[in-house]
């Protein structure tokens, strides 16, 4: 009865740490604000503060300026905020996450 | 039986003649002797002083076949010693002066400690040739390829030659690209230098952390500029590809050398394209998928050969 209970507990404990870690990797939090920038500059900052592949098309982002803010969010809430009013919007696949033009159509 | 008894009597018959012919010899030795004496008292004497004059002769010649052999051995026995003295010099001389090379193949990286416990991960498709010794004096490699360097600080300067630029570091963490000609130096922490001689000019740069400065062949060290992506710099110790303004061509031809696969461009679109931020570069086909969503494209494995379309 003792060592089930050990059993269970240490299995508890293992479970535990496995969900924090995944949790930790894909919920890095971090603050940041961005006065009149262009998209690239704040996209190349975004891109140090969080450990996710993010790639764009250079074509999509040329000329556009941003002003954004945020205070310990993910990365979901700093993309949205960020890409508000930039016409682009993102997606995940896998690990990496794609910048595109809102309703763009494939390169054909 | 009576013939055995007549065999053994013809036997003894004839050694008793034979004996009967040894004493008349003898006889007349005997004789002789006495009839020389009797003509010269000193022939005994001088037979006995010749007996005694070839043994000394017989004495002295001897030895000399062995003595012949000694004189052959002893040629050779310097011989062979010289000859050993020359190779223990020769080996000597190659542990100092002799290179290693380190190669890695496409779909290959190789993680390498020095002499100087400087670490150096080689990157796909590069070759790395590192002097022997006196390593921890002259610290110098040369570089074909991309390879990152983690250069422990011990005095002396550390030197990487490639074919456009030398770079030289006391201790510091930077990368080293060499590809298609054009060198591409970025530095993780401390300070580097970029060198260039072309027709009599020295050209030179120093990088500072955070910094990265590209150089064609030929031509002399750009000016430096910050680093992107600094926390995933470089991209393919991490599993990523980091592009800046990239174009789709060469993207595609990375995945090909980095993963050893053919990529076709079907849509000729994609060709006036570039691109900029970090690939999920864990396989060929992550790298594709990330790239095909992200121009709204599609791709397929056939025969082979992966075509984008």
């Amino acid at each position: 009865m003792k060592t089930a209970s050990i059993l269970c507990t240490s299995l508890l404990v293992l479970f535990a740490v496995s969900f924090t870690g995944v949790a930790q990797d894909s919920g890095a939090r971090a603050s940041f604000r961005f006065e009149d920038m262009s998209l690239r500059t704040a996209l190349d900052s975004l891109m140090k503060l969080y450990p996710f592949p993010i790639i764009y098309l250079d074509t999509d982002i040329e000329g556009k300026v941003v002003s954004a803010s945020c205070t310990d969010c993910r990365v979901d809430n700093a993309l949205g905020n960020l890409l508000s009013g930039t016409g682009l919007t993102w997606t995940v696949l896998g690990n990496q996450i794609i910048l595109k033009e809102r309703g763009s159509e494939p390169l054909r | 039986m009576f013939r055995f008894l007549q065999t053994m009597h013809k036997r003894l018959g004839r050694q008793h003649k034979a004996q009967t012919g040894t004493g008349e010899i003898e006889g007349l030795l005997s004789s002789d002797m006495r009839r020389l004496h009797a003509i010269d008292p000193e022939t005994g004497l001088r037979w006995q002083r010749l007996r005694v004059a070839l043994e000394a002769g017989r004495r002295t010649e001897m030895p000399r076949p062995s003595g012949g052999k000694i004189r052959w051995a002893r040629p050779a026995l310097s011989f062979a010693v010289a000859a050993f003295l020359l190779i223990v010099v020769g080996l000597v001389w190659l542990n100092r002066t002799s290179t290693m090379t380190y190669e890695t193949a496409k779909r290959q990286q190789a993680a390498i400690t020095l002499f100087d416990s400087t670490e150096v991960t080689l990157n796909h498709t590069s070759e790395l040739i590192v002097e022997r010794r006196p390593f921890d004096k002259a610290r110098r490699v040369t570089l074909k390829g991309e390879a990152f360097f983690r250069v422990r600080r011990n005095g002396a300067p550390f030197t990487v030659l490639t074919d456009v630029a030398t770079i030289q570091v006391l201790g510091t963490e930077f990368n080293v690209r060499v590809r298609d000609d054009l060198l591409e130096v970025a530095v993780i922490s401390g300070n580097v230098h970029v060198s260039v001689r072309k027709d009599g000019t020295d050209s030179m740069v120093v990088l500072a952390k955070g910094q990265m400065a590209a150089c064609r062949r030929g031509g002399f060290p750009g000016t430096p500029g910050p680093l992107l992506f600094f926390s995933d710099y470089p991209g393919w110790i991490h599993g990523k590809f980091l592009f800046n303004r990239t174009s789709i061509v060469s993207v595609c031809k990375e995945i090909e050398e980095q993963f050893d696969v053919v990529v076709r461009i079907g849509n000729t679109r994609l060709l006036n394209e570039t691109i900029t931020g970090a690939l999920d570069a864990r396989t060929a086909e992550t790298a594709l998928a990330a790239l095909t969503g992200l121009t709204g494209n599609k791709y397929r494995y056939e025969n082979g050969v992966y075509s984008l379309y």
